[in-house]
């Protein structure tokens, strides 16, 4: 009977219909357009009759003119459960107060498991791990990520060759594995020191061996510096070892432009903000199309967790920053100046860290279609010393 | 209506072939076996309980007979009901 379609919805009364002649009351009730039904007859002159709880007020009206008395028997239907819900303020506040423990205490770090390290380790990654945010009974959000927090404690604790971090629910497992220190094996074999590049000698410490060029001496690649023969003649090789800081140098060829383009954040930035489920985004909060200058874009997706469960809306912040692109032009000496910093950066990166650029000519220096190319001369004072083992 | 008027609506519904409940605005009865009553087009109702249904139209009454009479539905000028239905009568009263 679609013509009673919705009824749970819109609500139902049972009415109890007492007059002298209720069939009046049923004509008037058709005659003004209320659905009527599931009317049964109790004696002469009562009747019970089912509406919709919206049509109770027309009914009422009818009650002179038919004289027909109404008592409401009985009420059904969602408006009626809500109310009843409603009305019951401490159920729906201890509904809402579950769902917010729940959540809470799902997102609470119940236990912190570290196996694989020994005692004193364990309590350095306990102690970063209480920097990073995490001990038990403290709330961890979305900020906390299993990556981030492996790669905190492998660079605050150098001992640590490997963490690995997994988040399983409520707690957290660590699994280490602790740095040994291989020990070094004394090598015994003789050997002479030996030039790895041609230079100047600068400064030389031979710990072990007979030195055989001086300071200020120029040497070649593969030129004994030091040998392990303690004497001219003798049959007794030592292994020489030691370090010959020399001046070399390096020929550097770059070339650079005379306009730079420099990219200025100027401040101006927009916020948007979002709900997001699956693909669907719905906008919460700054609305319309960002203009194009807003170049540089950082998203920012927070999900939210019940126990591992990933509740599937996330919280998506957009923030889009205002890009000025400006081309700068520079005069042929900061060119030069740039160009040369540029050379000893690249060089510095092919070096061991303990080399130390000592100083730069420019050889040659050329302006060519708006750039300006430099042929470079660094010098550099570096450990030139290798061992080489005599057979 | 007068009686021209009816002459000429009764001529047209059974020369055309017309329905004749809309012509005659007479009602229309559809029962399912003896368990429903479908009333369509009547003009009030007069007396309701469990072994007696009448209703008005436009030349008399209907009296339907029965026992566990219920109404299903009523809508303004539909009823529907559901019971042991054992007679429809109708009661012509001439104006």
């Amino acid at each position: 009977m679609n013509l009673l379609q919705g009824r749970f919805l819109q609500g139902t009364i049972v009415l109890k219909v007492k007059g002298a002649y209720p069939e009046s009351f049923l004509n008037a009730c058709s005659k003004h357009g209320v659905r009527v039904w599931g009317v049964r007859w109790k004696n002469e002159h009562e009747i019970t009759l089912t509406i919709y709880s919206k049509d109770l007020r027309h009914c009422r009206a009818f009650r002179k003119t038919t004289r027909c008395k109404l008592y409401v028997k009985n009420k059904d239907g969602f408006p009626f459960v809500w109310q009843q819900f409603m009305n019951r303020k401490p159920l729906w506040f201890a509904v809402l107060i579950f769902c917010t423990c729940i959540y809470l205490l799902s997102n609470m770090i119940w236990s912190i498991q570290i196996q694989g390290l020994t005692p004193e380790l364990e309590a350095q990654v306990e102690k970063e791990l209480n920097k990073a945010g995490i001990s038990t009974g403290r709330f961890v959000f979305s900020g906390s990520n299993p990556n981030d927090i492996q790669r905190h404690l492998l660079e605050e604790i150098p001992d640590l060759l490997w963490i690995g971090v997994e988040k399983k629910g409520t707690s957290f497992n660590l699994h280490g594995v602790e740095k040994t220190l291989a020990e070094k094996d004394i090598d015994n074999h003789p050997s002479n020191v030996v030039a790895k590049k041609q230079g100047v000698i600068v400064k030389m410490f031979i710990s072990e061996g007979r030195p055989l060029v001086g300071v200020n001496d120029f040497v070649r690649k593969g030129d004994i510096l030091a040998s392990g023969k303690l004497t001219e003649d003798s049959d007794t090789f030592i292994r020489a070892e030691g370090d010959v800081i020399a001046e070399t140098w390096y020929r550097a060829e770059i070339s650079v432009p005379l306009t730079k383009d420099v990219h200025i954040t100027t401040g101006d930035t927009k916020r948007k903000y979002f709900l997001k489920w699956n693909d669907v985004e719905l906008p919460v909060w700054g609305f319309g199309k960002v203009e194009p200058r807003y170049k540089r874009v950082e998203t920012n997706e927070k999900t939210f967790k019940i126990f591992s469960w990933e509740v599937p809306i996330k919280w998506k912040a957009t923030k889009h920053y205002h890009i000025e692109k400006k081309e700068e032009s520079r005069s042929k000496e900061e060119a030069v100046q740039a160009g040369v910093e540029q050379a000893k950066h690249d060089l510095m990166d092919q070096l061991p860290a303990e080399s130390k650029i000592v100083g730069e000519n420019i050889l040659h220096q050329r302006e060519e279609s708006g750039k300006v190319k430099l042929i470079l001369l660094l010098k550099v004072n570096e450990n030139i010393a290798s061992i080489k083992n005599v057979s | 209506m007068n009686r021209w008027q009816k002459k000429l609506r009764q001529f047209l519904s059974s020369y055309f072939d017309l329905p004749a409940d809309v012509l005659l605005d007479l009602p229309r009865i559809t029962t399912i076996g003896s368990l429903h009553v479908y009333i369509e087009n009547h003009n009030g109702l007069l007396k309701f309980s469990q072994e007696e249904i009448r209703l008005k139209y436009r030349n008399g009454q209907i009296c339907i007979k029965g026992a566990q009479f219920v109404l299903k539905l009523m809508l303004s000028e539909e009823l529907l009901v559901e019971g042991v239905v054992k007679s429809i009568e109708f009661i012509e009263i001439e104006q």
